[in-house]
């Protein structure tokens, strides 16, 4: 840097700064940008999401009062069968891919989804156990939550047994794992087939409806009772971006670093795998968002996690939001199944960002 | 006499057979201490104990008069900085976020890094002699590059005390001789540095005290110039080619 005599060393040094801060694409201003954008993504979803659909509504007539389902077709539709719907892809798809991305890190893995570890092959388990075998007592106490309840359940005991297996000394080792997490799947795959194989046709349609995701069941009781539940994970996977920037290097580089690791590595895991319980038991396996929606976010924002978490919580919720859209218009007046979408939609769509990045040099 | 800056006693450590054995090591600000050593007799294992990374078995570890066992993950990281053997993979980051990294310790638990911070992380760059790296890919560097951006990360908070896992591997003998004179500066600045190392030539030049290991146990230790002998030389990698005339 050349000081000309006309500028003071504070200038200069400004100048030095400026040029600093525009050759590096700071975290910081990656966040700015990145989580904005997702966060307005989200919102519109959430506005517009209701407005689309096999029937055109009114805007106008939606809020007109007094609200009386039965006289105002437009007001049911909106508030009663599309918004939340809507909702429920915003929790889900952000749950889910705030999750593929913390599972990425943890794992050490670009290629870990939420179901990696059999999270989702346990609750799939038991909610066809549920579907198969009623309990009463439970059904008369759950009513229409018993299925999503017995899968949470099933999460829960999936991931249990997983950290159980893998778990020694306090430590996590990620081979181990991601291997107990694979022969999990397995096995509770072979059971799910044998469910299937002995299933009657009813039976078999809705467990085969269930594997496919569904947000039919969304109801502003689910809602609530989703968002309550979730949101502590959702803080807390947020919030651990510098921790599993660290641990996504490897467990001895983020102790080096400062990271308590066994305690990181236990609280991501957990909170992932609570977030992916909770999606499956509200809404069935919905594939790819968990994968989908963080490298995409990667390729536009790069890899630092404290980026990464909080624009994949947004930017999945928009992301499912845009497939459900889909799903209900794309043949209208057939509604395809989420998970179908979130697979036709984003899987063109990421190879097209990957081939627009390839020959582009690195971020900065 | 006060107690060095770095201070490690009876340090015994294995998973199943013994890998380190009643090991002391000591270093005091401005002192460098070099580990010797066949591969697998310890060096690494040593200095990850010395870090923090891995909990003795026995023994304890003090940096500063703090006991590593006795202090938080932040704190520790504060008081060590450490170049692993190996450089991470597919990490998807800039060089700058890696180096970055090194004063995530100083930063408060929230919020952004400064431009200060990035100015530090310029600078450690520089010093290694990677300032024009700062805005690459760091998986498609070089392996040499990645040491070098690795030390820069490692020295860029420059903690009191520095574990060095073979500083001069992959790097390029011009280069090799800049990192010695760097490491001579940052000795001369107070620093206390660790280093396994297989350039014996390193361990001359710059290290105090070496310490010669052999299956997880102490040789001896000294001085350079009177323990490195080809006797206890050949001794310690389990050959006769320094010279000792017995195999």
């Amino acid at each position: 840097m050349v000081i000309t005599g006309t500028r003071t060393p504070s200038a200069a040094r400004n100048g030095a700064s400026r040029r600093l801060r525009r050759r590096l694409w700071l975290p910081r201003r990656r966040f700015r940008y990145l989580v904005s954008a997702m966060a307005a993504a989200a919102v519109a979803a959430a506005l517009l999401g209701p407005l689309i659909g096999s029937t055109a509504i009114d805007l106008g007539a939606v809020w007109r009062r007094p609200f009386d389902w039965a006289a105002n077709p437009d007001a049911a539709i909106f508030f009663v069968a599309r918004l939340p719907r809507v909702l429920l892809a915003l929790l889900v798809g952000g749950s889910l891919a705030l999750a593929g991305a913390t599972f990425q890190s943890l794992l050490r893995n670009p290629l870990a989804t939420p179901y990696t570890l059999g999270i989702s092959s346990g609750a799939t388990l038991a909610a066809f156990l549920a579907l198969r075998i009623p309990i009463p007592a439970a059904v008369g106490l759950l009513g229409e939550l018993t299925v999503p309840a017995a899968s949470l359940a099933g999460s829960l005991v999936a991931t249990a047994i997983v950290m159980g297996l893998a778990g020694r000394r306090g430590e996590l080792p990620t081979t181990v794992l991601l291997l107990a997490g694979v022969s999990l799947n397995f096995t509770f795959g072979a059971f799910i087939l044998l469910l299937q194989y002995f299933a009657d046709f009813t039976d078999t349609a809705r467990m085969v409806r269930w594997l496919m995701g569904d947000l039919e069941g969304a109801s502003y009781r689910l809602l609530a009772m989703l968002t309550v539940a979730a949101a502590p994970a959702w803080v807390l996977l947020a919030r651990s971006g510098r921790a599993l920037n660290l641990l996504a290097l490897g467990r001895r580089e983020a102790a080096a670093l400062g990271v308590a690791t066994d305690r990181a590595e236990r609280n991501g895991l957990l909170g992932a795998a609570w977030l992916t319980g909770l999606s499956v038991a509200a809404a069935g396996p919905v594939g790819f968002v968990g994968i989908i929606v963080p490298h995409a976010l990667r390729l536009l924002g790069g890899s630092d996690y404290r980026v990464l978490l909080p624009a994949s919580l947004l930017g999945g919720g928009a992301f499912l939001v845009l497939c459900d859209a889909a799903a209900r218009t794309l043949l209208a007046p057939v509604e395809l199944p989420i998970g179908v979408l979130t697979a036709c939609l984003g899987g063109p769509f990421f190879l097209a960002l990957l081939l627009g990045r390839r020959g582009r040099p690195g971020i900065g | 006499m006060p107690a060095p800056l770095l201070e490690a006693d009876q340090l015994e450590f294995g998973y199943d057979a013994p890998l380190l054995r009643d090991v002391h090591v000591a270093a005091d600000g401005g002192e460098c201490c070099a580990l010797l050593g066949a591969n697998g007799a310890g060096k690494t294992t040593l200095l990850r104990l010395l870090a923090g990374v891995e909990k003795p078995n026995s023994g304890h570890v003090a940096i500063d008069g703090d006991n590593l066992a006795d202090v938080d993950a932040a704190h520790r990281a504060r008081l060590v900085g450490y170049l692993p053997q190996a450089s991470p993979r597919a990490t998807g980051l800039a060089v700058y976020e890696v180096v970055l990294m090194g004063l995530y310790p100083l930063m408060p638990a929230r919020g952004w890094e400064s431009l200060a911070e990035w100015r530090r992380v310029v600078a450690a760059l520089r010093r290694v002699g990677g300032r024009q790296l700062l805005r690459r890919e760091f998986d498609r560097i070089s392996g040499g590059e990645q040491r070098r951006v690795m030390l820069a990360r490692a020295i860029v908070a420059e903690p009191p005390v520095l574990l060095l896992d073979e500083p001069l591997a992959s790097l390029d003998p011009g280069f090799a001789l800049e990192l010695q004179s760097t490491l001579a500066e940052l000795l001369a600045g107070g620093a206390a540095i660790v280093m396994a190392t297989h350039n014996l030539e390193l361990a001359r030049r710059l290290a105090d005290e070496v310490v010669l290991l052999r299956a997880g146990a102490v040789v001896e230790r000294g001085a350079p110039a009177d323990v490195m002998s080809p006797a206890t030389l050949d001794f310690t990698y389990g050959t006769s080619a320094f010279g000792s005339g017995r195999a």
